[in-house]
């Protein structure tokens, strides 16, 4: 069986050959678009705004962000957990699930839009911190992000520190998985950040052990350093949260927890913040 | 019965599928390495690893199905023999993947439609961007694309010697081994050929000689050492755990999945909106001329590489991602159309006989395809150096209802070496951060100056390679990407990155009082 092509009108194969330069044209007049620029209103209420942190819908709006020079010494981060808990920058996003989530829309142009939570949050975010290991020796290993946000520190998942819903005291709650390494410091470094919160309140660490972990007897050691300041905090054995204060000498600090244990099995260690 | 031209064609068939090979190596060698994905960095590490094992005589180094086998083996080959050029040598590898692979479309076209659609159809693939991406980066999948196309010239050839069989059951046995969509190809294959050929009562037949491929396939995939002694566990975690396993979320077209199914579409817009316009017009054309439908019943080369379009549609959406189980499907899917479609572009090279209204036509013919080709081609040698990864040719989003395609990610997590070697040009040397391993590889293979990454961690005032983050939480998905972007800076203004972009530092500030630190 032949598989010669039928003979055509060379009238239909000129059509058909215009249209072949139409793709041609296509081709030229298609190019990929450049990342579009922040208007400058925008980005004038972006910069009065208070917001500790600044979220981001994704890579165009941080592009737009980072490439501002007025914008460049602004904490940005990827909004990384539902509903926003800061001002959040979305470009062509779907404006109702914002609204849905009780946010309000702040200024808008060109597709951009700015969103503003009913209570801004300036609690540590996660997605802020550096996360690395230390072996004995003090030597730092950095841990990748994984595509879901979470640092890895190893491959198996209890080895990877992020946000998870643990269950504390009976109750399920969101706070940073940060599971002791074996032989290994696991170190949180988050920037600069308030010690206090609008209300004067001060910033609080709160560990726990998610509750089927409790009975092995071995504690979890934090060491801190918030500042300028040096604080040990020692989770005990214990179900439900314990509650190390944060000294509010300055008005802003650095964060670093230092997690370790000295026998790591089943301590399913995790923390969060508070203003108290 | 095979076409016959107006002209004899000036080149035997051998020396004309020599000229596409060797036409398809020079190109892509001229593309030069464009740098590697963590699979690709991971697949080089397990390559040494397991060439560490052999030199201590840990023969069960070679047993592990980690990642795509077979590229593994490559990998463990160079490292064992060259340690130090290993993935230099790896990168060869993938320029003749991609010229053998251009060789074996050549081959089933001319099988199809005669030499001048051997030519069409090595042209139509080496015009692709998809095509041509995969020879410049550590691709483990472009040893895929060589094995599938070698086991279709196989699997389809008219005759086959006994030889033939070995070859062809020894190939499904590796791709076997290496990929789990193999599996699904030879289903679709088989399911193509019973479709096809009817016996003289009209039942459905299989020929013996695909019988005994894949009889003796199926036997020499079984007989890897790697499943025994105990076969009830690794042999079924072969095929479940890809399917079952939980993978990465993704975000295509502005969503992100899970927690729904990606649309069907996710294979075909993938490499639709990765190829030129002026290709895709082409093959439509191609096919309108050439109409390879009217042949499926007849031809079994024609029935195997619409089941190959077939896989590389439905194989991205059963694998939730635009890369099948790590391979990306794409360039398969050229390679099927390239041959579907070239006896009707072979077909326009004879017009001029029948042609009585238009003389100048045979002129304004060869300027278009020289104008189709330039354009086709210039982004891979002109663009940004993420050209291949990008997505450069979105489709106009109100077709789809959807956001603009440029609001996805790139495709793959390839850090263009090109990039960086900009980004040392603009700003000087550039502090890698957690990318070091790569970095020193480009180093290493002296593809990247080593005064371009600064030595030490300890540089924070140097420019820093970051990697972007990529797509926010919603009310029902998680965030997906790099989310730790709180470092301060200005993104450099630099094309290319891709994933990945260069944090200058800020200018040192006077006064710390920002509006946004909030007093007590």
């Amino acid at each position: 069986m032949s598989t010669k092509p039928p003979q055509r009108s060379s009238g239909s194969v000129i059509i058909a050959l215009v249209v072949a330069a139409a793709g041609l044209v296509m081709a030229l007049v298609f190019p990929r678009s450049d990342a579009p620029a922040l208007p400058a209103e925008v980005a004038a209420v972006v910069a009065e705004h208070p917001a500790p942190i600044l979220l981001v819908t994704h890579h165009v709006a941080y592009r737009a962000l980072r490439t501002h020079p007025d914008l460049a010494s602004r904490p940005v981060a990827l909004l990384s957990s539902w509903p926003p808990s800061s001002l959040v920058l979305s470009y062509r996003d779907d404006s109702e699930r914002f609204a849905d989530a009780g946010m309000t829309r702040v200024s808008g142009q060109d597709g951009w839009a700015i969103w503003e939570p009913a209570k801004l949050n300036a609690l540590p975010i996660f997605d802020l911190a550096r996360v690395e290991t230390l072996d004995a020796q003090g030597q730092a290993t950095p841990c990748p992000r994984d595509d879901a946000g979470f640092a890895r520190c190893g491959e198996p998942d209890w080895m990877r520190p992020g946000p998870r819903q643990v269950e504390v005291d009976g109750e399920r709650v969101t706070c940073n998985w940060a599971h002791p390494l074996p032989g290994r410091t696991l170190r949180i470094a988050y920037p600069e950040m308030p010690t206090r919160d609008d209300q004067g309140r001060t910033l609080t660490l709160l560990t726990g052990l998610r509750d089927s972990s409790v009975g092995t007897g071995v504690p979890v050691e934090v060491s801190v350093t918030w500042g300028e300041a040096q604080l040990h905090h020692t989770h005990r054995d214990r179900r439900g949260w314990q509650a190390l204060p944060l000294p509010d000498d300055a008005d802003t600090a650095a964060l670093t927890l230092d997690i370790f244990a000295t026998n790591p099995g089943r301590r399913h260690f995790c923390y969060r913040f508070e203003y108290r | 019965m095979r076409p016959v031209p107006t002209t004899p064609f000036p080149l035997s068939n051998r020396a004309l599928l020599a000229a596409i090979g060797i036409i398809a190596a020079a190109l892509v060698a001229t593309l030069g390495y464009r740098g590697t994905t963590p699979d690709g960095l991971a697949m080089l590490e397990r390559g040494l690893t397991r060439a560490q094992g052999l030199r201590t005589g840990d023969l069960g180094a070679l047993l592990s199905l980690e990642g795509i086998y077979v590229a593994d083996l490559a990998a463990t080959f160079f490292s064992a023999i060259t340690p130090a050029f290993a993935a230099r040598w790896m990168h060869l590898l993938n320029i003749a993947c991609v010229a053998l692979s251009t060789l074996f479309v050549g081959a089933m076209a001319l099988r199809l439609g005669g030499p001048r659609s051997a030519l069409a159809a090595a042209l139509v693939a080496l015009c692709a961007l998809p095509w041509l991406g995969l020879a410049g980066a550590h691709a483990p999948d472009a040893m895929i694309v060589t094995l599938t196309l070698a086991f279709l010239w196989l699997w389809t050839a008219p005759t086959i010697h006994p030889l033939g069989i070995a070859a062809a059951a020894t190939l499904l046995a590796m791709l076997g081994l290496s990929w789990i969509g193999a599996f699904a190809l030879a289903v679709l294959l088989v399911a193509a050929e019973l479709l096809g050929d009817r016996d003289a009562a009209g039942g459905i037949i299989l020929r013996l000689d695909h019988l005994l491929i894949l009889i003796f396939g199926t036997a020499l995939f079984l007989a890897f050492p790697g499943f025994w002694p105990d076969p009830a566990q690794t042999l079924p975690d072969v095929f479940l755990e890809p399917l079952l396993a939980s993978g990465p979320e993704l975000v295509y077209r502005g969503h992100t999945y899970p927690p729904a199914r990606p649309p069907l579409t996710i294979g075909l817009m993938t490499w639709v909106e990765a190829t030129s316009p002026a290709v895709l017009v082409a093959m439509l054309l191609g096919l309108y001329l050439a109409r390879p439908w009217r042949w499926l019943r007849e031809q079994r080369l024609a029935r195997a590489l619409v089941a190959l379009l077939l896989a590389s549609v439905l194989l991205p959406w059963l694998a939730r991602g635009p890369s099948a189980w790590g391979v990306e499907m794409s360039a398969l899917a050229i390679a099927a159309l390239a041959i579907l479609c070239a006896p009707g572009l072979a077909h326009l090279t004879e017009l001029e006989q029948g042609s009585k209204r238009t003389p100048g036509f045979a002129r304004t013919r060869l300027a278009l395809v020289a104008g189709l080709i330039a354009v086709s081609i210039a982004p891979a040698f002109f663009g940004p150096p993420d050209v291949f990864e990008a997505t450069r040719y979105p489709l106009p989003s109100r077709v789809f209802s959807g956001p603009a395609a440029h609001d996805a990610p790139a495709r793959t997590a390839l850090l263009p070496v090109d990039f960086l070697a900009e980004a040392h040009k603009a700003h000087g040397a550039i502090n890698p951060g957690e990318f070091r391993a790569t970095t020193d590889l480009y180093v290493a293979m002296g593809a990247l100056s080593p005064a371009a990454i600064a030595p030490s961690e300890t540089t924070e005032d140097l420019p820093r390679l970051i990697a972007l983050p990529q797509f926010g939480a919603g009310p029902t998905w998680r965030a997906v990407g790099a989310g730790s972007a709180w470092r301060p800076g200005t993104l450099a203004p630099l094309e290319g990155g891709g994933h990945y972009g260069v944090l200058l530092p800020p200018p040192a500030t006077e006064t710390p009082s920002e509006p946004w630190a909030i007093a007590p």
